[in-house]
């Protein structure tokens, strides 16, 4: 195959030859000779420097967006022949948009030896990726010529969307009292564990003044427990088709995948059931559970996660109310123009489910084909319903510091 | 420093100097005088400018290019359209254009178009014969061998550029000596089997354009400079069979008097009436002159000759020069004898000439003259040849130009010497920085007591540092004594302290030193505008190590 200069060297050597015929001057005749020469041993050297050799390829199997991962390569020349300057292109799907095919230039590698190289591949964008193929580019000692091959040499990488750190949450509902209780509700009354004991107040049973200590003290002194009860937080993302706008990392999906991602994580750590629903191209719904299984598998939802889903988020949270338990709290991320969703947020209010609504401003992130901003009028009434559901609002615009946006409440 | 990045801007640098080079006799001395130096300065200035360079640079070399094509290209209008003028303007064109983007190298794309420049210029002086074939021999090896270098240099740099990562010992194998002996290598393998093959290259003497089938439809004919190019070109075309007919007529009728062919012999008539109105117009009185043979070889058998052909290597000439003219005898199966020593030349015309047993043709009178030749009464074709205006500054031309010129060239190779020599003192002081700061810290304090001795300042060799910068403070500085003083007990600091001195000490040096230099060029003294100059010269090495440093400390 031809480069560029190896184009134009043969178009030399024509035109020289040419010249020489038509002029009949010996200078040219010695020059077409001279790049005639130079064509045919780079063609010839081509042939023996083209490689023949092994690569196997080591990774991670997770990361993180914007992780710089550490890939390492071992290469085997199977020749007896020492090879020159070759290039080895090793495709990543998930590095960014010009930095798909990493380029490593090996200068020389002797026969029958190995070599152990690594580079670094910066992980763009959350999703399973791939590494593979392998391209191998050699040439000859001019770079008048180059010969490719394709190696199937591939690898699979999931990468987690990128979190950042929730320094402040709002209070989520107390929660209901379950065998599964591991957060305490420090109220006195109904409980189990012994907490303490407190001075009697006005309207405190009877049966929980403390005997004993109400005679050391001679007055009335109560026993105080705690109730086990659990913090239940349920997650529903919009993901209907067409309705992420923007481009790039720069999206309203990905500001949803990375502010749900990092509740999820912030919440388990605090000890909160953390359930998610996504109604996609597949309805998922990850129930209930806690640890790190469930955070990373919450995670690679949100990795693989994408918006190809028929319903909107309206008739989502219609499907959410029926796993949606009382004193619990729901999370939504939803567009600042979705009326709909505001409407069906309403039950929620009413069966005492705590809401706490993240709003994307779509206008920030780009025109989208099947979605109609709302007008200065429309955006009021978005604004009057949104605190009539007397839910948190979070309100989100491309570019934000999304860290800061959740330092306080 | 990116080792290989500079061997490679620098040797293209070669290969134009080598392409400018092979055409500079079509050059004004004055104005090679600007574009070999400018052309080398533009190389260095780029070299500086590669990593910080401004948008409107490029747009400014652009529109000079621009400019440059197009007044030179504006010259088709008052010359003849003839091939050697095409080459000339071709050639003069692209060393222009040279010299506007060697301001402006950066991407691969504008040293792969130097390259291809250069390589232009060197086929078209060889086109136009300008110098003698051992020049150019000399001048394609050494094209050659840079070439292979700038090639092989050019595979590394192209994928440093691109962000590749180099694996291997780049020290080892693209170190300038192992790189010098693998071109070697090459270079000899090239011209060897370069020798085995010219032998076998085969070589057809003047291939007619006219067996082109685009120049059977008539191409040539509609399009005025394609026909001149084509007459150029072609060794025999129509025309010249046209005038061998007439001279083959000419030929019987001096020899058996007979057979004119009356369509022919009118139109040489008009031919000849055409020429009488011409010369009537020049009011030039036409003479006829003879240059008899005085060789004959008589072994010639003139019953197998078939034509008697002449030819000059120029068409036009200034007065006071000469042209060489040859004369071939044709044989029936087709062999050539040279006759030139042999046949007898005449020559009619406007203007006086003379030619000598050889075939020179020196002209005496401006004018044009009309020259054929004959042998035992075979008559040759007639050639036309102007006999211009000498040119005006080879009259001028003695001694004292020569005396003046070697001097200017002497200067500005000296100048360059110069610069190169505080390009590369700089390049190892940006080096030392991180190497062995100590010594960068003392030599930068070097640097500038050099510079103050312009105003008067002791020898720095002859006190203690602290006293010469009480009296470099008092007597130069004035008022902003700390930058100076601070950067003395820096340089104490560097020679005498068991501490570590880093890249950094070194960093904060230079940027005192830029402190000082700005003081003493902020001095508002009358009559110190030689002395400033002055004095940046004297630390310019120092002034061209960037001042980040950030090249250098990573």
């Amino acid at each position: 195959m031809f480069t560029l200069k190896g184009l134009f060297l043969l178009i030399a050597v024509v035109l020289l030859l040419a010249i020489a015929w038509n002029t009949d001057i010996t200078m040219v005749y010695i020059f077409f000779v001279i790049a005639f020469v130079m064509f045919l041993l780079s063609f010839i050297h081509l042939q023996f420097n083209a490689p023949d050799i092994n690569i196997t390829r080591q990774i991670y199997d997770t990361a993180y967006e914007d992780d710089m991962l550490n890939v390492k390569m071992d290469i085997y020349n199977k020749r007896p022949l020492s090879i020159y300057f070759f290039e080895i292109l090793d495709k990543f799907s998930g590095a960014a948009p010009d930095e798909l095919y990493k380029s490593l230039f090996i200068l020389n590698m002797k026969g029958r030896e190995g070599k152990k190289i690594s580079y670094i591949a910066h992980c763009y964008k959350r999703g399973l990726h791939r590494f593979g193929p392998i391209t191998i580019i050699s040439q000859d000692a001019l770079g008048f010529f180059k010969i490719k091959k394709i190696l199937n040499v591939y690898s699979e990488l999931l990468v987690y969307p990128n979190l950042f750190r929730i320094y402040a949450f709002p209070v989520l509902a107390s929660g209901s009292v379950s065998w599964m209780g591991v957060e305490t509700a420090k109220i006195s009354g109904d409980s189990h564990e012994f907490f303490g004991v407190r001075e009697y107040q006005r309207g405190d049973r009877l049966s929980r003044i403390h005997w004993p200590s109400t005679a050391r003290h001679s007055r009335l002194i109560v026993k105080q427990f705690e109730r086990n009860a659990v913090q239940e937080a349920t997650i529903v993302i919009d993901l209907k088709k067409g309705h992420d706008i923007g481009t790039g990392k720069e999206t309203t999906l990905e500001y949803s995948v990375k502010i749900v991602g990092s509740i999820v994580r912030h919440l388990m750590n605090e000890g909160v059931f953390v359930q998610i629903l996504g109604y996609g191209k597949d309805a998922v719904m990850i129930p209930f559970g806690k640890g790190e299984d469930h955070m990373y598998k919450i995670l690679e939802y949100l990795a693989k996660v994408r918006a190809d889903g028929d319903l909107t988020l309206s008739q989502s949270l219609e499907e959410a109310s029926f796993v949606t338990s009382h004193r619990s709290t729901l999370i939504i991320v939803m567009l600042d123009n979705d009326m709909d969703s505001l409407s069906s947020l309403v039950q929620f209010k009413v069966k005492g489910i705590k809401l706490i609504v993240v709003v994307l401003s779509t206008a920030t992130f780009g025109k989208s084909e099947e979605l109609v901003f709302l007008d200065t009028e429309a955006a009021r009434k978005f604004d009057e319903a949104l605190a009539g559901l007397e839910a948190y609002v979070y309100r989100i615009s491309k570019g934000d510091n999304l860290e800061k946006k959740f330092e306080l409440v | 420093m990116d080792k290989d990045t500079l061997y490679y801007h620098f040797a293209n640098l070669g290969l134009v100097l080598i392409g400018i080079l092979s055409i500079q006799s079509i050059f004004n001395p004055f104005i090679l005088m600007i574009l070999v130096p400018g052309t080398i300065i533009g190389f260095i200035v780029s070299w500086l400018m590669r990593s910080s360079r401004l948008q409107q640079v490029d747009i400014f070399i652009g529109v000079l290019s621009l400019a440059a094509v197009v007044i030179i290209l504006g010259r088709l209008y008052s010359v003849a359209i003839t091939f050697e003028n095409l080459m000339k303007i071709f050639s003069v064109t692209l060393v222009w254009l040279t010299f506007f983007q060697s301001f402006g190298l950066k991407s691969g794309n504008s040293y792969a178009m130097m390259q291809f420049i250069s390589a232009c210029l060197l086929i078209s002086s060889v086109g136009l014969a300008l110098e003698q074939e051992t020049y150019y021999i000399a001048l394609l090896a050494l094209y050659l061998f840079i070439f292979i270098f700038t090639m092989r240099l050019n595979l590394l740099c192209e994928k440093e550029r691109k962000g590749s990562v180099i694996i291997g010992d780049q020290y080892e194998i693209m170190g300038l000596w192992q790189q010098v002996k693998v071109v070697a290598i090459m270079f000899s393998l090239i011209l060897l089997v370069a020798s085995f093959v010219y032998p076998f290259v085969p070589r057809f003497e003047n291939l007619s354009l006219q067996n082109i089938p685009s120049t059977l439809i008539g191409l040539p004919e509609k399009i005025p400079l394609l026909n001149r190019l084509a007459d150029m070109t072609i060794g025999e075309d129509e025309k010249m069979r046209k005038q061998k007919v007439v001279f083959d007529d000419v030929k019987k009728r001096e020899t058996s008097g007979t057979d004119v062919d009356g369509e022919l012999v009118k139109k040489k008539k008009e031919r000849e009436k055409s020429q009488d109105e011409k010369k009537e117009e020049q009011k030039k009185k036409e003479i006829e002159m003879r240059f008899i043979s005085k060789e004959f070889n008589g072994e010639i058998d003139i019953l197998e000759v078939d034509s008697l052909k002449i030819n000059s290597d120029r068409d036009d000439m200034p007065l006071d020069s000469q042209i060489k003219l040859e004369a071939e005898l044709e044989f029936n199966d087709g062999s050539t004898v040279p006759v030139t020593q042999l046949v007898d030349w005449s020559v009619t015309g406007t203007a006086k000439v003379n030619i000598d047993t050889r075939g020179n043709l020196v002209a005496k009178e401006t004018g044009q003259i009309d020259v054929s030749a004959s042998y035992m009464g075979v008559l040759s074709n007639e050639l036309q040849i102007q006999i211009t205006e000498p040119e005006t500054e080879a009259k001028k031309r003695n001694w004292l130009y020569y005396l003046l010129m070697s001097l200017l060239w002497l200067l500005i190779l000296a100048l360059l010497c110069c610069f190169m020599w505080v390009f590369m003192r700089s390049r190892r002081l940006s080096e030392l920085a991180t190497e062995n700061p100590r010594e960068f810290i003392g030599k930068v304090y070097l640097a500038l007591c050099r510079g103050f001795r312009l105003y008067g300042a002791p020898r720095f060799n002859y006190m203690a540092q602290r006293e010469f910068s009480e009296v470099v403070n008092k007597g130069i500085l004035s008022s902003k004594t700390k930058p100076m003083r601070f950067m003395t007990e820096g340089v104490l600091e560097a020679r005498f302290s068991t501490h570590d001195i880093s890249a950094h000490h070194a960093k904060k040096t230079l940027g005192l030193f830029h402190e000082v230099k700005d003081i003493v060029v902020a001095r508002e003294k009358p009559r110190e505008f030689l002395k400033k100059i002055l004095f940046r010269v004297f630390i310019l090495d120092v002034l061209m190590i960037p001042k980040a440093l950030s090249s250098v400390i990573k």
